[in-house]
């Protein structure tokens, strides 16, 4: 199992949400925090409640928390804030990288705005493969075995009405962190993506506002940003390439075949509806070539959501 | 006992299965259409009886016609589908196939970050701008279209030297499956198509600069465009959702589905079990 324990940890869009309660997680468990975002107000706030987390330690003294400002979408920007972190650490790059940035601006499809779709993608892939691309390469440079963590969702699982905009942008780190999990064991870095479901942040509270009532029907309710700090610390730990936040997650990863098609509803408001009813009770098997966690484990919960 | 329910729902679909595939008359839009896997799909819908926007042949009623266009422009997109449609009053095309694409395999820590942007500005946003705009104007003209988007079997997978390619090809298939959903409700049908390797210029391009490893994994079987474009219509008349080339592509594909709509929920179960067990 793997430990945090000293390591240096760098989290991007850090100051609120997931990133801000997993930079809390690993400071409480002795590692060093680095976090990014764009507010130095939030970022400020953010670093109180991470040495707060940590001040039981014994070894407090001892522990690095520093913030970046940067914007994360500008390729020279997230070269610069990956400089600031590592010169607090001999300019040696950070262990672990948590590409976590990201925005979401759900809507009808055609009534979107097309520059949405650009900067969702701008930030949500560009800003993980600026730094990730860096961050590779100096951890080659240097031989320092680290670990790449892209957070994804399940939305780059499985896409449904109103995410247009968003579920590409997380397809396309799955399908980043699947080629760089191949491609980078080369030089002793691992990779994991974490395909998380809702989780209740100020963004999402934002998001709700403008989010279709047929979206948020579909979606079901969130978890809370500690417990979805805590899955991923799980996963990584436990080396898993794929981490989910929940079992619903872990069924849609492992899972049978994709819905049945409800032909005894003829009508097209009903079928709509049954239709994504049954794509979230007949959950994903979205494995595909990416190692199975557990094949057991997976093969059982396969059994079960194909019969459910 | 559910074997013979996943058997009978099978051929039920098989049956009921709406979008009977039928090009004739209809103004088929192809990017990406001059070369490759798109021409051989503009050949096909031509022979089928279809308009098609993209190659310079009169043939008595049969419209076809080359539009040149940067495709990763959106003004450009809109421009070029503004032409199309001008040729028909307005109307805007039945039928999109969204095959311009491109793809720079190389090992990642040595590629130019300029060659991501471009290759998501061409596969993912070349793809989009033409798609957003048609279906505005399918939804406004009350056009029960089709859409159809290159994507490839990279798409649901991933592995070394694709690390600025398959994100993008993930990213279609993600907008296949938001829109598959979300298009229904103005009666306009989305196909995603995931090809295996094509023998193309694209591809004899490519060849010239991928790492040897990625050669080595991908292996060399490939199909002809034609094949390719073949495979595609027949999957297109069968009204499959997520269409590949080969059994390969089926198995990858049916193994990878999410909550994607299973092509055939029986032999898709067969795939599925070899697949994992494999």
């Amino acid at each position: 199992d793997y430990s945090v324990y000293n390591q240096h940890i760098y989290i991007t869009g850090g100051s609120k949400g997931l990133g801000k309660e997993f930079a809390k997680l690993m400071a409480s468990k002795g590692a060093h925090v680095t976090i990014s975002a764009r507010g130095q107000g939030d970022l400020d706030l953010a670093l109180e409640e991470i040495k707060e987390a940590a001040q039981s330690r014994e070894d407090y003294e001892n522990l690095k928390f520093n913030v970046v400002s940067a914007d994360l979408s500008k390729y020279d920007d997230s070269i610069r804030a990956l400089d600031e972190a590592s010169s607090k650490h001999d300019g040696r790059v950070p262990d672990v990288i948590i590409c976590n940035a990201g925005i979401s601006l759900p809507g009808i499809f055609i009534e979107r705005p097309i520059d949405e779709y650009e900067k969702t993608m701008q930030l949500n892939y560009f800003g993980a493969l600026y730094t990730t691309h860096e961050a590779a390469k100096r951890m080659a440079q240097q031989g320092v075995k680290g670990k790449i963590v892209m957070v994804s969702s399940v939305a780059g699982l499985c896409g449904f009405l109103g995410y247009s905009s968003y579920a590409p942008t997380k397809h396309a780190l799955r399908g980043l962190a699947e080629c760089l999990r191949h491609e980078l064991i080369l030089y002793d870095i691992s990779v994991h993506c974490y395909f998380a479901g809702t989780i209740d942040t100020p963004s999402y509270k934002e998001e709700e506002k403008i989010k279709p009532k047929i979206t948020k029907d579909i979606e079901g309710n969130p978890i809370t940003p500690k417990d979805a700090a805590k899955a991923l610390y799980k996963g990584i730990c436990k080396g898993n390439f794929f981490i989910t936040s929940d079992i619903i997650g872990d069924a849609m990863r492992a899972s049978a075949l994709g819905t049945i098609n409800n032909f005894f509803f003829p009508e097209i408001g009903l079928k709509l509806k049954l239709e994504i009813l049954f794509t979230c009770i007949y959950c994903l098997h979205n494995i595909g070539i990416s190692p199975s966690n557990n094949a057991f484990f997976d093969g059982l919960l396969c059994g079960i959501t194909w019969v459910g | 006992m559910i074997f013979i329910l996943l058997l009978g729902n099978s051929l039920f679909t098989e049956i009921l299965k709406r979008d009977k595939f039928c090009p004739k008359g209809k103004h088929v839009y192809i990017t990406g259409g001059s070369s490759g896997l798109g021409k051989e799909i503009a050949k096909l819908m031509a022979s089928k009886g279809a308009h098609a926007a993209r190659s310079r042949e009169d043939h008595e009623n049969l419209k076809f016609t080359a539009i040149f266009a940067d495709l990763t422009d959106y003004d450009e997109s809109i421009r070029a589908l503004n032409e199309a449609s001008s040729k028909h009053n307005g109307r805007v095309p039945e039928i999109i196939f969204c095959c311009a694409g491109f793809s720079l395999p190389r090992i990642f820590i040595e590629q130019p970050i300029k060659e991501f942007e471009k290759t998501m500005q061409l596969n993912y946003f070349g793809t989009l701008y033409t798609v957003h705009e048609a279906v505005k104007r399918m939804a406004q003209q009350n056009v029960k279209g089709k859409i159809v988007l290159v994507s490839s079997l990279l798409g649901l997978c991933g592995f070394i030297g694709y690390s600025s390619y398959a994100p993008t090809k993930h990213a279609i298939k993600g907008l296949v499956e938001c829109l598959r959903n979300e298009l229904i409700l103005y009666g306009i049908s989305v196909h995603g198509y995931f090809a295996g390797t094509i023998d193309t210029p694209g591809y004899h391009e490519e060849m010239k600069i991928k790492p040897k490893v990625t050669h080595d994994i991908e292996g060399d079987s490939k199909v002809t465009s034609e094949h390719a474009a073949k495979s595609l219509y027949n999957g297109l008349c069968k009204g499959n959702v997520f269409i590949t080339t080969d059994i390969v592509g089926d198995a990858i594909r049916a193994s990878s589905l999410g909550i994607s709509q299973a092509n055939n929920a029986f032999y898709d179960a067969i795939l599925c079990f070899i697949a994992w067990v494999g």
